[in-house]
């Protein structure tokens, strides 16, 4: 096989600091800015509460006990600090691009809004978050996205989508629940900081160390029977759910199937099976068939998201409603393909070209690397297994993705549809 | 042939334009980077289309990627997109762009890596060689006919596309205020995608002639940036884009076929509600701005805009997200789209419409925050400097990656029709003075020459889930 896969090596190293957080560094010379992503462990999983991580993000730009909501904009507007927050299934994160001249400065108003923040205006920003998501639930897309998510996670803290957040947030009116979450959540030792750009790991050591000192208990981990819950769930029986959208010009359709997690010895070939299914870009097989052959679509792919404890393999189109039927045929076709036909060498190694090139494009910022080398971090990987998945990728065999196929994709699915109401009989 | 040694904002090595004899130009800009990125600009938009053909450059954009001579239908993604590289496209009332960001592999022999030859002789290939065949553009058909069942191929996917971008509504209500912006009859006015109607009907050979009419040398554009020595390039363009199939004479811009009575922007203000199963209400207010090319008032406004409605501290965000005791608007933000005809300055938002209050009740407290920016209170020198310095950040960040470079070049090469759109940029940014902001805030901006539509909540309950809470 020639070797044209661009293993971009990323050289970062792994520091336990002195506070017990965990600084990943990438020294890059060329970055205009210094990107750096502060994680931390526990988002929906941890959360005593649905929707507590997403009200603790919805609240965190908005006063600490030295410094109002109009301080801290003005502050991060002024020095250019780009800072954007959000809550995640695993883990909660705020990634920061800046100036290195305002790198101190940067650190001592962070802190801050880790361990200062008030919280003070729970009432107005948990109305807020509820008119967030009334908008965003007001596309036909992510509103069959929304249903499906949970139904898939039904149940477990993964599933806490936009609409399940909505529902818990009129049950949630004690600050002092809010601020105990988030003490636990912002202790040093619960914190991975990922550091790409133009500085020295001994600067950023010492900045992490002196602003973020607080002590705390330690790194938030989920308890024995809710890891075995969510690495064991599934589903009885297939199961289809329907919302209907008189006025939506498509009909929506997700279908998925439960799959192991990124440090699961299946992820790699998972991952090639969805390149050549559908995530490739215009050549994956459900593009050609369904687009391009059978003019059912602009918009059909399929997706693997791997969260620390589960996976879940995705296909998605938005088609005429009345094909609905059609484009169900034709997911289930392509999956029966895979299922009984090996695919052939040549398709196995363009999909891996593909998968890796992407990934190099995807790298291209400070940003995204700091981003890619958090998550993957944060999803349970060492370094060295993050190093290591190009070469994984490389040795996943035809066998590998037929076997794929016939362990994941046979079994109970979740279908979850958005269409005029008279398309869903 | 011209050549025009240019300096590229933030990397270290000049870049070159080079024009042609038969008027196509070529943008080398050379980066260091395991990263290319070759795209093509040409000037064909909605802005070249009348009422008949509309959604013709969109729909042949498609097509493109249908196959050539040398390669049949669906060769090019497969070859590109196993070496890993993104391909796509993009249609624009100004432009149409294809693109190719691809990694530049390893090899020992070359500069340029061992991807980018066969990346750039597909690129021409495609962009000159298209054939369109008969199959792919499939047979023309009534999208509203129910009972057809014949085959359906390309013209099918656009239509898709079309009730795709219905389905969004921010997509929606850009519409609506697009079409109150200009006169009947303005290309501007037409949606860049066209309608169902003329998607299912066109012609092929209409399309094929757009294709040759203006698909010249003059209207085209190709930008490469990468890794290499422009001198080793040069041979290589001049061999890959030959144009031997296409109108070749020096064409007059799309623009110029339009009457001045068509080019005349309405001057009064204009508002409109739409309704539908929503819970919540979208809109978006737009207001004519300068031509693209007039760079001074663009950037003036770009200032205006961090100022108005992009940061944490912008005014719309303070005023109407984070001040009020109970804030109606759940999201508020602004921009500026650049056309050559005529930029749009735009505010858009959401919101929940209290009980007995009419849309245009809530937007009244937007619309202080305008006349507070206009009258009563100026900007601030502080506000003017952290806008100053996002944006310069903001402009240093399009530098990092190979198809950043690659866009900002085009579009001003494209829709300015001026590379120095881009070039002279930062420099203008510079020298910008708040005098000049407030000057032109005072032009663009007045309320009563405002475009503003409202997606409204129609009144329909929203339907039960038939599920259970969470655990």
């Amino acid at each position: 096989m020639s070797s044209t896969a661009v293993a971009q090596p990323l050289n970062t190293t792994e520091t336990t600091l002195k506070n017990g957080a965990i600084l990943l560094h990438t020294h890059q010379k060329t970055a205009p800015r210094i990107a750096i992503s502060f994680f931390v462990r526990g988002g929906n999983l941890m959360e005593p509460k649905a929707g507590l991580s997403d009200l603790i993000d919805q609240l965190l730009l908005k006063g600490t006990e030295k410094r109002s909501q109009e301080q801290i904009s003005i502050e991060l507007d002024g020095l250019t600090l780009e800072l954007d927050t959000e809550a995640r299934r695993d883990y909660a994160v705020l990634h920061a691009k800046l100036l290195e001249e305002d790198l101190e400065t940067s650190f001592e108003l962070i802190s801050d809004i880790f361990y200062n923040t008030t919280y003070a205006d729970m009432e107005r920003e948990k109305q807020k978050l509820v008119g967030e998501i009334a908008m965003s639930l007001d596309s036909p897309k992510s509103r069959a996205s929304d249903q499906f998510y949970r139904k898939v996670f039904e149940n477990t803290p993964y599933g806490r989508v936009d609409s399940v957040v909505l529902e818990s947030l009129e049950h949630m009116n004690s600050v002092s629940e809010l601020k105990q979450y988030a003490q636990a959540v912002f202790a040093p030792k619960n914190l991975v900081v990922s550091c790409v750009g133009n500085i020295d790991q001994k600067q950023v050591i010492a900045l992490v160390e002196k602003y973020f000192s607080k002590q705390g208990s330690g790194a938030l981990k989920p308890d024995a029977e809710l890891e075995k819950r969510l690495k064991e769930l599934a589903f009885k029986a297939d199961e289809k759910i329907t919302f209907p959208r008189d006025d939506s010009s498509q009909a929506h359709i997700f279908r998925g199937w439960l799959v192991p997690h990124s440090r699961h010895e299946d992820y790699a070939a998972i991952s090639m099976l969805n390149t050549i299914l559908g995530a490739a870009g215009l050549s994956s097989r459900l593009f050609l068939e369904l687009r391009d052959k059978q003019g059912l679509a602009y918009n059909v792919r399929s997706n693997y998201e791997s969260f620390r404890y589960r996976g879940l393999f995705s296909l998605y189109i938005g088609t005429e409603p009345k094909n609905i039927e059609k484009c169900l045929k034709g997911f289930q076709d392509e999956i029966d393909k895979l299922i009984n036909i090996p695919v052939s060498e040549k398709e196995l190694s363009d999909a891996k070209r593909n998968l890796l090139g992407r990934r190099s494009i995807m790298l291209e910022t400070a940003g995204r690397q700091a981003a890619f080398i958090g998550t993957s971090y944060l999803q349970g990987r060492s370094l060295a297994e993050i190093a290591a998945i190009p070469s994984q990728i490389q040795a996943v065999t035809t066998a590998d993705v037929q076997r794929i196929a016939k362990t994941y994709l046979t079994g109970p699915s979740v279908v979850s549809i958005v269409a005029a109401s008279q398309y869903l009989k | 042939m011209s050549i025009l040694d240019i300096e590229i904002p933030y990397l270290p090595e000049k870049a070159q334009v080079k024009t042609y004899e038969n008027g196509f130009t070529a943008v080398f800009v050379p980066k260091q980077s395991d990263v290319f990125n070759i795209s093509t600009w040409v000037q064909t938009g909605s802005l070249n289309e009348d009422e008949k053909n509309n959604g013709v450059s969109h729909f042949l954009e498609h097509l493109m990627f249908k196959g050539t001579e040398r390669f049949k239908p669906g060769e090019f993604d497969k070859a590109m997109e196993s070496m890993g590289a993104v391909i796509n496209a993009a249609t624009w009332k100004d432009f149409t762009f294809y693109y190719i960001t691809a990694p530049k592999g390893v090899s020992d022999r070359k500069q340029t890596g061992e991807n980018f030859d066969l990346a750039l002789d597909m690129h021409a290939d495609m962009m000159l060689g298209s054939t369109i065949p008969d199959a792919e553009v499939g047979p023309q058909y009534d999208p509203y006919d129910p009972n057809y069942k014949g085959e359906k191929r390309e013209r099918s996917v656009v239509i898709e596309e079309i009730s795709m971008r219905e389905d969004e509504p921010w997509t929606k209500v850009y519409n609506a205020v697009n079409h109150m912006m200009y006169n009947e009859g303005h290309p501007y006015q037409r949606d860049v995608i066209g309608t169902r109607a003329i998607i299912g009907s066109i012609p092929r050979e209409s399309i094929c002639e757009y294709y040759h009419r203006w698909y010249s040398p003059s209207h085209m554009t190709t930008i490469i940036v990468g890794d290499f020595e422009p001198e080793v390039l040069d041979k290589q363009i001049q061999k890959a884009f030959d144009f031997k199939k296409h109108n070749r004479a020096i064409d007059p811009h799309p623009e110029m076929q339009l009457s001045d009575a068509l080019r005349k922007m309405p001057t009064e203000k204009r508002y409109a509600e739409v309704s539908g199963n929503y819970q919540t209400s979208f809109f978006l207010m737009g207001f004519h701005g300068p031509k693209a090319s007039n760079l001074q008032d663009t950037i003036a406004l770009d200032i205006i805009s961090q100022i108005l409605g992009e940061g944490r501290s912008s005014r719309l965000t303070q005023a109407l997200l984070e001040k009020p005791a109970t804030p109606a608007f759940n999201y508020v933000s602004s921009g500026q789209s650049t056309f050559k005809l005529g930029n749009v300055f735009f505010l858009q938002g959401n919101f929940n419409l209290p009980e007995g209050k009419k849309p245009q009740d809530v937007l009244k407290d937007l619309e202080k925050e305008v006349t507070r920016l206009l009258n009563d209170e100026p900007i601030t020198q502080d506000e003017f400097q952290r806008a100053l310095k996002k944006i310069k950040v903001d402009f240093a960040e399009t530098s990092e990656t190979a198809s950043g470079i690659a866009e900002a070049v085009g579009e001003a090469v494209t829709v300015a029709r001026d590379i120095g759109a881009y070039l002279d940029y930062p420099r203008v940014l510079r020298e910008m003075t708040l005098d000049t902001v407030h000057k032109v805030a005072r032009d663009y901006l007045a309320l009563d020459k405002a475009y503003t539509a409202v997606l409204v909540p129609n009144g329909e309950p929203e339907a039960s889930e038939g599920d259970d809470a969470d655990e």
